[in-house]
């Protein structure tokens, strides 16, 4: 049993191993950048002029973590809390889940399935999978963020702590999780991959929409506990907050519900 | 004393919302038998084939093979089949060797080298097809590949559907003589196909679906008796008027001006004892081919 698992991992991550070769190679470069990018802002003095010339009502809208994100720790950690690469990581995160909708959908869970293999199999593998990935691209984005140190930091300035790095990295990863598990969930009961991603995608930017609403509006915030974006807030540990360790562990926890529904879901359905 | 049927399936069905796409499928196959499941597209070959290996969950009914319900002991029943889809699903950017050695260690049992050499080459794949991605191959080659699959663990029940759509001629023939040779070793095929000419040669018996019910169900020599050959009887010179009748099942049903074309359904020898004395050039058998007797019941005799 635990060969044919083994293999099927070995199999799923055989394909994807190009995307996230990139991926982390991309993520360790990034985070690189962003530690010369700091270290340059730093030995030019720039990052007080930088405060000085952001506005008063941009103060006054995101309060004073926005100015601490202005600073040499701020910019080394970027990449944890861009937009661009939550989304990229989320979409990531997203496709590797649906790998059971898309073996249903090419039928090639008839070859698979039609060999002495437990329904509950192709679902923990590609969960097992998911959890890699998570781990596997932020711990590269830790790694990038070290390496940029280690060749790029001016002498005598504080590094970010390896408690802070890890667990920005830490909450990254069971972001990915939660919406990997969610996506696991969907693709495990759907036929079509692009259906699965596109519901899972939608699901989670609407979740995420809603937390942006209960940031300003206080009535949401009751249904911002729904968001996972709401457990997920790098800025705050980036400014010097200290870690709420629930919110990890929230996360997490929706994610293994995804998975326990996905092998609810998959282990009744036609495929 | 045999063991358990290969494959027993009783009040089988499926439907899909309001669709009945199985009802009421009852038949057996026993050990050392090459079973033809025909029908036309959409019939429930397919529908029954993935109910039997557990993809599909049946609506009502449900199926034993050699002994194991396909639904609670799915994994034991895996074990012991050999499973060639009708259109192989492959990942395109997999190689042939990667999806062997894969199926290989997903089914938990190892495959003789020798066996697997065996089968590729029957089927003509050398290793640098092997080495090549599974996007590049042909049809054919696809089909072959599905085919070494399938008979790689060595199975004692084989379930193929349409086994030699897509191969050429050759590989047509190689799949006949393993299945054959299979047969010979005791192996158990279950097979569907369109090619009743085929079905005609290897299969022992078989059985006809039409809308998703079993309408036919009889061995190859019964189907034969079901059918009426057709004896030609020339004549040297002029046809004699044919008499109005010649035995018991035996009717004379046309022919020409120097030949005679009779149905017969019984023995030869009243026919024989009447053209005793005859100008008789030459008498042919032609015996039904099963499309003649199968077809109707695909279109809906019974």
């Amino acid at each position: 049993m635990t060969r044919a698992l083994a293999a099927l991992i070995g199999h799923s991550a055989r394909r994807s191993r190009a995307l996230l070769g990139a991926t982390a190679a991309l993520l360790v470069v990034f985070q690189a950048l962003a530690a010369l990018m700091a270290a340059s802002f730093e030995q030019a003095g720039s990052f007080d002029q930088m405060a000085a010339m952001v506005p008063d009502f941009l103060r006054q809208a995101f309060g004073a973590s926005f100015l601490a994100l202005l600073t040499f720790d701020g910019i080394v950690l970027l990449g944890f809390f861009h937009f661009a690469i939550i989304a990229f990581l989320v979409g990531l995160a997203i496709a590797v889940a649906t790998e059971p909708a898309s073996e249903v959908e090419h039928r090639f869970n008839d070859l698979l399935l039609a060999r002495p293999l437990p329904r509950w199999m192709p679902v923990a593998r590609s969960a097992i999978l998911l959890a890699g990935v998570a781990l596997a691209t932020c711990g590269a984005m830790c790694a990038g963020t070290w390496t940029g140190l280690a060749l790029f930091a001016p002498e005598g300035i504080d590094w970010p702590s390896p408690t802070l790095i890890l667990s920005l990295g830490g909450l990254m990863a069971a972001l990915m999780v939660c919406c990997g598990g969610v996506a696991l969930a969907i693709g495990s009961a759907a036929r079509r991959r692009g259906v699965a991603g596109a519901s899972a995608g939608l699901l989670v930017f609407g979740l995420f929409l809603v937390d942006v609403v209960a940031r300003v509006w206080e009535p949401a915030i009751l249904l911002a506990r729904l968001s996972p974006f709401h457990y997920f807030d790098p800025i705050r540990l980036a400014v010097g907050q200290p870690v709420t360790w629930w919110h990890p562990a929230v996360l997490l926890l929706a994610g293994a519900a995804g998975f326990a529904v996905a092998l609810a879901v998959y282990g009744r359905r036609d495929l | 004393m045999s063991g358990p049927l290969p494959i027993a399936i009783d009040k089988l069905g499926k439907r899909y919302g309001r669709a009945q796409a199985l009802a009421g499928l009852s038949l057996e196959v026993r050990e050392g038998e090459v079973f033809g499941f025909l029908g036309l597209n959409g019939a429930g070959k397919t529908t029954t084939i993935r109910l039997l290996l557990d993809l599909i969950r049946p609506t009502e009914g449900g199926a034993r093979i050699f002994g194991h319900d396909c639904r609670a002991a799915s994994i034991e029943v895996r074990r012991l089949v050999g499973y060639l889809p009708g259109d192989p699903p492959f990942l395109a950017d997999m190689t042939g060797e990667h999806l062997l050695r894969l199926l290989e260690r997903v089914g938990g049992s190892r495959v003789d080298a020798a066996w697997r050499r065996e089968l590729l080459e029957r089927f003509d794949l050398p290793a640098r097809h092997l080495a090549r991605r599974i996007r590049d191959y042909s049809t054919g080659m696809k089909r072959k590949l599905a085919l070494v699959q399938a008979f790689q663990h060595d199975p004692p029940l084989l379930i193929l559907d349409e086994p030699t759509e897509s191969l050429d001629p050759v590989m047509q023939e190689a799949v006949w003589a393993l299945i054959a040779d299979l047969r010979a070793r005791g192996r158990t095929v279950f097979l569907s196909s369109h090619v009743l000419s085929e079905v005609e040669r290897v299969c022992t018996r078989v059985g006809v679906l039409r809308e998703g019910r079993l309408v036919l169900l009889a061995s190859i020599d019964e189907l034969r008796e079901l059918a009426p050959r057709t004896v030609v009887v020339r004549f040297g010179s002029e046809a004699p008027p044919p008499p109005p009748e010649i035995g018991p099942g035996l009717k004379v049903t046309g022919g020409a001006s120097t030949a005679w074309e009779v149905e017969a359904r019984g023995p030869l020898g009243p026919l024989l004892a009447r053209v005793a004395g005859l100008d008789v050039a030459d008498l042919e058998v032609r015996e039904s081919r099963l499309e003649e007797i199968v077809v109707p019941y695909y279109k809906g005799a019974s």
